[in-house]
């Protein structure tokens, strides 16, 4: 074959055994778990079948080790269709062990071939346990290990039943696939011949079908299948379509299991490169419109042109040019044009709404492409589920909720690991033994639920469990141990703030290193991952009753829903979904405390920073705005009030990831292009949160400005006391400047501006209220922070110095130097 | 054969010759072009395209030789100011015209120009080794230069310079601001 058409049927296949894989072992754990009473029949129908149909991709492909095994265990679900083998533990181990080995067996070379010891292997440990035969009532949790464990190493092999001997020689593999290929080998005394039958369909049928479709080969096989009524099969003979798959019309899968749906594989690429297409085409659409208001333009000027005409007409009456060939031809010319304009026009403007009309939709079918069923991804989540609660020994059943819940490809991709660590904790440290759990009045059997939904524009999955919840007081324990927090704070912590402290790096309860989990990689792993994916991360936890950890992340990657904001004259987007609420204060509304500038919401104060500062964008000269727009974030954990210019509004946007070369950069979680064409960086609400918090340390330190020294004026009579404030303020990284009084003031400022002014009130010529209230007055002071500073200790002039406008007075007695200056580092550094 | 095909035959072979005649043979095909009042070259080959440049949206948080994205064609651009890069003091951004992209496997970057000028051919054994003096451009960066002084720039070095991938996830969140031109 063509080595470039077979590396494409390769990549197919492998693509193929993957689905097959996933369908298998979700169909296998649901088996599993369904209750004696009820028929298993659909399931073992759907796993038999694609146990076949893989066998049928494996050999047009020539990958004969993966064909073996396939084979085998198509060989055992038939006895189990036919009721000669029940559905116990050891065979659904062994069949998730087949998985296992078909996984490994193509990710490498595809024509393994059958003697590969991984096949032989697990070949000759499939011996043993069918030969061990069915588990009779085995006692769970130690039957089921036994055949587990020795699935790594090649297990003792049992010589009596229903196969031959196996020998290292490795003829036992080769012996039933013999008649495969061959015609078919009548050996109806064996056990097992049913299958033959199937084999030699499915060969006749597999060079040209080599997927999907070998439903009507399987369709043959109710038929020597004796025990088998219940399989209704298709009307045979009759015409070529092959009919309905023997499964479809009986009762309805369990909800788990997804309905099989046509699909096409597409590179997600291409889906990408589909959608900038599309933006292009919207872009384009935006600026046909611009062409249609320029015809309307033309349009207007040709109905002057006619009127114009016209009038010319009535002050030439008579004169012989009104009669000749030229003028009817430019009056006839001018008619005409004007008609076809308005006609251009007329059209124009409907090929602009059908095309507008066609555009929108096809952006909305574009976004949801990329769309899949959260239950894409549980396969591997209940087979996580499983071997881990058996390796525990605990017990534990995985309910899927909500598994039709559509979610962007790539946020299914990015949950799968997060949703992991998730479990893997809750089965490790959330739930009890068995044991525990009767004594403490809940069922031995403990229920992790994963439930999706879409609430509103927003994915959220909830992971809970009903073990016995986290422990505060051994995460204060903890906290103590680390000491992440002083002893004094330790016993004032929150509930709310011992959850937080979960999220630190590093940071975990379990009292040792387990295979499993408590390798010091906790939640910070899952609150990285969700920040990746612009989601957040909520835990809620019952003491004794269980634990609820709940991610909420947007529906689509691509696009998002964000507010539009605008911040040292920079457009930024954020996504709304992190923006807790949005304010408009004035200036009075921004309290101070701790020398930290705080909004009060609901009573409780909130950390306010400037969003350019965290940005690090450049100051611009601000504008004359009274009030300050504010935005609070909220990441689940905590809450941040970040001021800016202006909140412009919200719209829909497209994420696009900046480029190739940008691993990660602070605080930027992508960009997009909006309909004008304009690109808009959008903002990582998390690394905001992030790094406000940690940058308010930095801002009490000796040197925090971002933008060089902070200028300051002092405005004192007093030659000494203005020498003294000099040199305190120069110390503290202030740039410093002085003035005599008031009047001197105003003069310096008439030219210059500075962050700052501290100034004396009793002064001659003209006094620091004046003052105050004469900056006040200029629109470009209005905002400017000035501090009073008197030894007057008078009710009233501290009344009047607020009036005028100064945002703090102090009076010298209560001179604190440090607090002073901290205070003037917040002030000079406010907006 | 007559006069006349000899004659023919004769200015047929001096043409075919001409090339080998100028110097080592191969021919250097460049796209000479300015940033800010410097002269610069790149091989055509380096080019992906030469692009108008358009608004040129700032990215914040990133060293500032990264102008920000520009819009090509529905998808994002970065641009890049040559000049800072190369920690050049004359800032090469200013009366940018068009974008020059370079690309390779894995990053594609615009350098701002001022001017594009013409295609040049010219002899591999006319390009110059460049004039290396301390505090100028970094020697890695350059191919050569033309005898009028423009400098020939390798756009392979250029784009797998370490400088180029930004990745803050070390060294995590900034706690304190960059200094200007940071990103070294």
């Amino acid at each position: 074959m063509d080595p470039a058409k077979k590396k494409k049927l390769v990549a197919l296949f492998r693509a193929e055994v993957n689905d097959h894989l996933g369908n298998l072992s979700e169909h296998l754990l649901v088996l599993e778990k369904k209750p004696a009473t009820e028929s298993p029949k659909s399931e073992v129908e759907e796993i038999f079948r694609s146990f076949h149909t893989l066998k049928g991709c494996a050999r047009a492909l020539g990958a004969k080790g993966i064909e073996v095994v396939c084979h085998r265990l198509e060989e055992i679900f038939s006895k189990v269709r036919s009721g000669k083998r029940p559905v116990d533990p050891p065979l659904t181990d062994v069949s998730l062990k087949g998985l296992d080995v078909i996984r490994e067996l193509q990710s490498g070379e595809i024509e393994i071939m059958e003697d590969d010891p991984r096949v032989l292997g697990f070949l000759s440990h499939l011996s043993g346990v069918m030969a061990a035969g069915p588990s009779s009532p085995a006692p769970e949790g130690e039957g089921s290990r036994s055949a587990v464990a020795p699935a790594a190493q090649v297990p003792p092999v049992a010589p009596e039943a229903q196969l031959p001997p196996v020998s290292p020689a490795a003829q036992v593999p080769v012996e039933p696939i013999a008649p495969l290929a061959a015609p078919p080998a009548p050996s109806p005394a064996t056990p097992g011949p049913v299958v033959h039958h199937v084999d030699v369909a499915a060969l006749a049928e597999a060079p040209d079908r080599p997927a999907v479709g070998s439903t009507n080969a399987l369709s043959g096989l109710a038929e020597p299948a004796p025990a088998e009524p219940a399989v209704p099969s298709p009307p045979r003979g009759a015409g070529p379509p092959p009919g309905p798959p023997p499964a479809a019309p009986r009762e309805p899968a369990p909800p788990s299991v997804p309905k099989a749906q046509e699909t096409i594989r597409v590179a997600a690429g291409k889906l990408d490169s589909l959608m900038n297409r599309v933006g292009e085409l919207v872009i384009s659409k935006i600026k046909t419109d611009q062409r249609l208001q320029d015809i309307q333009g033309i349009l207007t000027a040709a109905g002057r042109c006619t009127r114009a005409f016209a009038a010319l007409r009535n002050l030439a009456a008579g004169a012989s040019v009104v009669a000749s060939r030229e003028w009817r031809s430019l009056d006839e010319s001018l008619i005409n044009m004007e008609q076809r304009v308005t006609a251009l026009q007329r059209d124009f403007s409907a090929d602009i709404a059908r095309m507008s009309l066609v555009s929108r939709e096809l952006e909305e079918d574009v976004r949801y492409l990329r769309l899949l069923p959260f239950s894409e991804s549980v396969g591997t989540f209940h087979r996580m589920v499983r071997d881990m609660a058996r390796e525990l020994g605990k017990d534990v059943v995985l309910r899927v909720e909500g598994g039709d819940t559509e979610v962007d490809k790539g946020i299914l991709e990015g949950l799968k690991d997060p949703i992991l660590h998730l479990l893997r904790n809750a089965l490790d440290h959330g739930i009890e033994w068995p044991a525990d759990r009767t004594a403490t009045g809940k069922p031995p059997e403990a229920t992790i639920v994963l439930k999706a939904s879409q609430q509103g524009m927003r994915f959220v999955v909830e992971v809970t469990d009903d073990g016995r919840g986290i422990d505060l007081e051994r995460v204060r324990n903890k906290v103590a141990q680390t000491g992440l927090v002083g002893r004094d704070r330790l016993a004032s912590l929150t509930e709310a703030e011992l959850i937080e402290v979960l999220f630190r790096p590093g940071f975990s309860t379990a009292e040792e290193v387990t295979e499993i989990s408590g390798r010091g990689v906790g939640l910070d792993v899952v609150a990285e991952r969700l920040a990746r994916l612009n989601g957040t991360v909520e835990v809620q936890t019952r003491g004794g009753c269980g634990t609820t950890v709940c991610l909420s992340l947007p529906l689509t990657l691509i696009t998002t829903q964000a507010l539009l904001v605008r911040c040292e004259g920079q457009m930024l987007a954020l996504p709304t979904a992190s923006v807790e609420r949005t304010l408009e204060l004035g200036h009075e509304e921004i309290k101070t405390v701790d020398c930290r500038q705080v909004v009060m919401l609901n009573g409780q104060p909130i950390l306010l920073v400037s969003l350019g500062r965290v940005l690090e964008l450049p100051p611009r000269t601000r504008g004359d705005r009274q009030a300050l727009s504010i935005l609070i974030l909220f990441d689940g954990v905590r809450r941040v009030a970040f001021h800016a210019d202006e909140i412009v509004g919200e719209q829909e946007v497209v994420h696009k990831s900046l480029g190739k070369q940008y691993i990660r950069v602070r605080n930027i979680a992508g960009a997009t292009i909006l309909g004008t064409g304009r690109v808009v960086i959008i903002l990582n609400p998390q690394d905001l949160i992030r790094n406000a918090l940690g940058a308010q340390q930095t801002t009490l330190g000796p040197s925090a400005s971002a933008t060089g020294p902070r200028r300051v004026l002092v405005v004192e009579d007093s030659y000494g006391t203005r020498t003294y404030e000099r040199e305190i303020l120069e110390q503290a990284g202030f740039e410093v400047h002085t003035a005599v009084d008031g009047a001197a003031a105003l003069e310096f400022l008439a030219g210059r501006t500075v962050d700052l002014i501290v100034s004396d009130v009793e002064m001659p010529r003209l006094d620091g209220i004046s003052m105050t209230r004469r900056l006040r007055e200029q629109t470009k002071f209005k905002r400017l922070p000035i501090v009073l500073v008197t030894h007057l200790e008078s009710p009233r002039s501290r009344q009047e110095g607020l009036e005028a406008g100064a945002d703090v007075y102090v009076q010298k007695q209560e001179f604190d130097q440090e607090a002073f200056i901290d205070l003037l580092k917040n002030l000079s550094s406010r907006v | 054969m007559s006069e006349w095909d000899q004659i023919l035959k004769d200015r047929a072979e001096l043409l075919a010759a001409q090339p080998a005649s100028e110097h080592l043979g191969e021919m250097l095909e460049l796209v000479s072009f300015a940033v800010a009042g410097e002269r610069y070259a790149l091989s055509v080959d380096e080019i992906r395209e030469i692009q108008p440049i358009s608004e040129v949206t700032p990215i914040p948080c990133v060293p500032r030789f990264v102008r920000g994205l520009m819009n090509l064609r529905g998808g994002l651009l970065t641009v890049i100011d040559l000049h800072e890069f190369l920690s050049i003091r004359r800032p090469g951004m200013r009366d940018a015209s068009r974008v020059i992209v370079l690309a390779s496997d894995d990053l594609e970057v615009g350098l701002a120009v001022r001017e594009v000028f013409d295609l040049v051919r010219v002899a591999a054994g006319g390009v110059l080794p460049p004039l290396v003096a301390p505090g100028g451009i970094d020697g890695k960066f350059l191919r050569g230069m033309l005898p009028d002084l423009t400098l020939v720039l390798n756009a392979n070095a250029l784009l797998g310079d370490p400088k180029m991938v930004i990745d803050d996830s070390r060294g995590g969140h900034a706690r304190a601001p960059q200094p200007a031109g940071g990103g070294a």
